[in-house]
């Protein structure tokens, strides 16, 4: 048997399909990208190679207000970080202490997580309308007519909005995380919690949440990330706009690259994204391991 | 014996079906007009495409058309793929340049029969010429006119503007009544760049302009005075909260169709669906031109003009069926100026037969009179530019009209 | 109400402030659950509303009359039909060939015996931190170089390689649970290693393969950024970039725009509502593991 399990023959149809596809489309593409980010080209004509220039331009002259998006991308992970993960803790928190309706309250808020981005956006920016929208109707009805503005076409309000349907959609996602890892915990624990006469805010603090760090790590993980390369919603939504008030790097990227044909330049932006996820998937997961002792 | 005639007659009986399907020939059509609610030359073209189709009814056209801002990328990608369709809508100038110069792009003089080329309007083709040869025919002379509804207008009792300044106080009266004076959206980033450039060619003059823009380099004072006029409109609150996420091609041209909103500045493709029947508008539209600044050393005058021929149909030069595509494209172009005339989409680029009395268009018979007076054509600097200029340009003014940058600091951003 | 008690009245015992409490964690629920919910409900009634409603200001009552031309509309003019049916094509392929890849590697990282096996499982894992971004422009050039835009083989491909991470991920999980005992036999039987992967393995598999089938599903039917990048063709647009493509042209039909997101959400909740527990169990499937 073995000998069997070493057939090479085998091993190469077995692995290679995959391998060979992988590598070609999710591996290699990153060393292209940071090929390209050291050139300069238009993508139809010659390219000529740049040097770190395209970075220079990036980062210390900040043409195309690159360092902006990268703080529209940090104000949306701090957004998430700080609201939309809290909530879910206290949702999952909630429905784990076991209240009417569990099942029937975890199905209900996990769907928006499963339905398509772009259907979620269209309806928003279709809530979001200044004169036919449900928000602004919402409020004229309730006499704050004077609240009833253009969220999505107003600077100071446009990121906020955007933030809005992103926590709507997937502040069920980190419920069930959350939900999840607090199940897998043992009864006893919480059994002994209550006869020590534990409510549930003090369960919640001393008890649950210190021993689901391991899954709070990896919400966090998705919520940063996620945050950092985010692109259907302000793409749908809003595009960049208003004034580039919501970009965030990677419509800046898209845009470099496919409307202003900068594919050198544009792929410099993709390499920092692609950068940035590894460097705080690297941090959260070393960060809250060494707090584990 | 048998067997080898009746093989030789199968042989013989495909290699006629294959000769004869060789005969149908397929033509490919990109275009950027999707339906009629918005694009008056989907119409044009659809009524061209008809009188093709009867006269070459072995002839399979097959039309792909997408909506402005998505076609521009689409038909650049496909370019530099080597994909484009045998036919295809572009716009002249820098747009097409970089795939001219690619050779992309088929050079049009070999097929341009004598008769052809009498029929064409003198300085219609100057955007499709490129080093001497020429890449594209053009579609229609599209121009940018004040459009008014007199019924509006009537009701709050106002008058026409015929100095900016008094367009401000215009725009103050509606504003005061609690009417959105101007129909716009800029969701495309493009659309206001039509009030901007007609303000800078009253200021420096088209020549100036013209030269500066084609050339990437623009110093002049006009474009600070221009800039300024547009913060004046928007101050005077001439557009609606929302204009930056609204779209020109929908609600942006909508709110004019239904009668709410008085004034319309905006190039002549969209005139038709004001005409419509289920337009509030129709009959009722008056056809202004853009009031002239008050300013002593203004070198432009009241009847420059924003606009010109600067859209076309080109042939790939990776066409499978060259001759057949550019004949068809030398037909249909041809046809489409026709009805184009007659519907009021735009003024034609050839001499085509028809009389003015032809024209339904209320509209196009005022932008006809309109037109004989004047004295320069200056298309839109998104397609003058080159297109990272181009691109930055849309960006920016986008930014001026919404107030995150002043006049100052967007001049400061035009490409020197 | 309460039990007396040193505090006196109108204090609460434990007991009542248990119930207190859950009553008021329910209303929040509920609150929530109104929230969650309630877009939902204001897409269904404005589907079947026509412009005059809407504008009218009926926004969030139900339509007095009810438009279900808004659907035909969609289905047909909008061409929803169309992009749904290229949606299928494109998820159904991606999703076989998903399933079919990573059990073979999966098998043969977990079962058969090679030096490079970790490395390979390693280079898999990798890919869950790897953002699409990166694969955008390179690949957008190669598709571009072999004549491939535009075809449903630009988007399958893509969507099967970034499914593969996370497919594996699973799969190699799942082999835990499965004995070496069934193949053992099956080998000293005589049957060969393709035999046992396809008669033993597989079936076995089924339940983890579900999961890959759904979550690749997920991914594929709800991408965008390469849908709308590689494929600008009409005809072959999926119902994301289908959808998108409704700005512009049919923002001021609202009925019909609403009437194509409920069209493109259907499956998605029928099969949510089906099979909820196993969607669930593998969204968290990979985040346990990670």
């Amino acid at each position: 048997m073995e000998k069997l399990l070493r057939n090479k023959a085998a091993l190469a149809l077995f692995v290679l399909p995959a391998f060979i596809i992988y590598c070609a489309i999710v591996l290699i593409p990153i060393l292209v990208s940071s090929w390209y980010s050291l050139l300069k080209w238009d993508g139809v004509g010659k390219s000529v190679f740049n040097g770190l220039q395209n970075f220079v331009e990036l980062f210390a002259r900040n043409t195309d207000g690159f360092w902006t998006t990268v703080k529209n991308s940090g104000i949306l992970a701090a957004l998430s970080v700080f609201i939309q993960l809290p909530l879910a803790m206290l949702i999952a928190l909630t429905l784990a202490w076991g209240v009417r309706g569990e099942q029937f309250f975890r199905k209900v808020y996990f769907l928006p997580v499963i339905i398509s981005t772009v259907v979620i956006c269209q309806l928003w920016v279709q809530i979001y309308n200044l004169d036919y929208g449900l928000l602004n109707g919402l409020l004229r009805a309730v006499g704050l007519k004077s609240w009833a503005q253009p969220w999505l076409s107003q600077p100071r309000t446009a990121l906020p909005a955007v933030f809005l349907p992103i926590v709507w959609q997937y502040v069920g996602y980190h419920m069930l995380l959350y939900y999840t890892a607090i199940k897998s915990l043992p009864e006893e624990i919480f059994d002994s919690a209550r006869i020590d006469g534990a409510n549930f805010a003090q369960t919640a603090i001393r008890i649950t949440i210190p021993l689901i760090r391991a899954m709070i790590r990896v919400s966090l993980i998705f919520a940063i990330v996620g945050s950092f390369k985010l692109f259907d919603h302000v793409y749908i939504m809003t595009y960049g706009g208003p004034m580039q008030a919501t970009e965030v790097p990677s419509t800046l990227m898209y845009k470099t690259i496919f409307r202003k044909y900068a594919y050198g330049y544009g792929s410099g932006m993709s390499v920092f994204i692609i950068l940035e996820c590894f460097l705080f998937t690297l941090i959260v997961q070393r960060g809250l391991r060494s707090r584990e002792g | 014996m048998k067997k080898m005639i009746i093989g030789l007659l199968l042989v013989l009986l495909s290699l006629g079906l294959v000769w004869a399907q060789g005969k149908k020939v397929t033509i490919n059509v990109w275009h950027i007009w999707p339906d009629a609610s918005a694009e008056a030359s989907y119409i044009d073209f659809n009524q061209a495409l008809d009188d093709f189709k009867k006269l070459n009814p072995n002839v399979t056209v097959n039309v792909d058309s997408t909506t402005n801002d998505l076609y521009k990328p689409k038909i650049q990608t496909a370019l530099s793929a080597n994909e484009a369709p045998d036919v295809f809508f572009t716009f002249g100038s820098a747009f097409s340049k970089p795939f001219v110069d690619a050779g992309k792009i088929a050079v049009l003089d070999p097929y341009m029969d004598a008769a052809y080329k009498s029929k064409l309007l003198a300085g219609t083709t100057a955007f499709f010429t490129y080093n001497g040869k020429l890449y594209g025919l053009p579609l229609g002379m599209h121009t940018a006119w004040l459009y008014c509804n007199r019924e509006l207008y009537q009701k709050y009792g106002i008058k026409y503007p015929k100095t900016f300044d008094e367009l401000i106080d215009v725009v103050k009266a509606f504003k005061s009544k609690g009417v959105v004076p101007f129909a716009m959206g800029n969701k495309e980033r493009w659309p206001i760049i039509l009030f901007y450039e007609t303000l800078a060619v009253k200021y420096a003059g088209a020549k100036t302009i013209q030269a500066q823009v084609q050339s990437n380099k623009l110093n002049d004072p006009a474009y600070l005075k221009a800039a300024k006029d547009i913060r004046r409109l928007v101050d005077a609150g001439a557009f609606r909260p929302d204009v930056l996420g609204v779209s020109m091609f929908a609600e942006g041209f909508q709110v004019f169709k239904d009668g709410q909103v008085p004034m319309m500045y905006h190039g002549s493709w969209m005139t038709q669906p004001m005409e419509a029947d289920d337009a509030a508008t129709k009959g009722k539209i008056d056809v202004l031109r853009f009031p002239m600044v008050t300013d002593k050393s203004a070198k432009g005058g009241e009847f420059d003009t924003w606009g010109g021929s600067f859209s076309c149909f080109s042939v790939s030069a990776k066409s499978k069926i060259l001759k057949e595509a550019v004949e068809f494209a030398k037909y249909i172009t041809f046809q489409q100026n026709k009805y184009a005339y007659i519907n009021g989409t735009n003024l034609p680029c050839y001499r085509v037969d028809v009389s003015p009395d032809q024209v339904k268009s209320e509209i196009n018979k005022q932008v006809i009179k309109l037109m004989d007076k004047s004295t320069s054509f200056t298309i839109g600097w998104d397609l003058m530019l080159e297109q990272k200029n181009a691109q930055e340009y849309m960006d920016n003014i986008t930014k001026l009209l919404g107030g995150a940058l002043t006049p100052e600091q967007f001049v400061a951003t035009l490409p020197k | 109400m309460g039990a007396s008690s040193k505090s006196g009245i109108g204090a609460l015992t434990p007991e009542n402030k248990r119930k207190l409490l859950n009553g008021v964690l329910f209303a929040v629920l509920c609150l929530i659950t109104v929230v969650q919910i309630f877009p939902f409900w204001y897409l269904a009634v404005f589907s079947l509303k026509s412009n005059d409603q809407i504008y009218g200001g009926n926004i969030i009552g139900l339509p007095t009359k009810w438009i279900w031309s808004n659907y035909s509309k969609a289905l047909i003019d909008a061409k929803i039909i169309l992009f749904f049916v290229n949606s299928l094509i494109v998820t159904g392929v991606t999703i076989v060939v998903t399933v079919a890849l990573s059990a073979m590697v999966s098998y043969a990282i977990m079962r058969l015996k090679w030096r490079l096996s970790k490395i390979v499982l390693g280079l898999f894992l990798l890919g869950l931190m790897i953002p699409q971004h990166s694969a955008l422009l390179p690949l957008f050039v190669i598709l571009r170089n072999l004549h491939l835009l535009n075809t449903y083989l630009a988007l399958i491909l893509p969507y099967v390689a970034f499914a593969l991470s996370i497919a594996v991920l699973v799969l190699t999980g799942f082999f835990e649970t499965i004995p070496k005992e069934l193949e053992e036999a099956a080998f000293i039987d005589g049957c060969s290693i393709y035999r046992v992967f396809f008669s033993i393995i597989m079936p076995l598999l089924a339940p983890a393969l579900a999961t890959v089938g759904i979550l690749t599903y997920l991914s594929a039917y709800n991408e965008m950024m390469f849908a709308v990048t590689y494929i600008s063709t009409e005809r072959l647009k999926t119902l994301t970039v289908g959808i998108l493509g409704f700005q512009g042209r049919y923002t001021t039909n609202w009925g019909t725009i609403g009437a194509s997101l409920v069209v493109a959400v259907v499956p998605t909740v029928i099969i949510y509502l089906l099979l909820s527990n196993q969607v669930q169990k593998g969204l968290t499937a990979g985040a346990l593991k990670g």
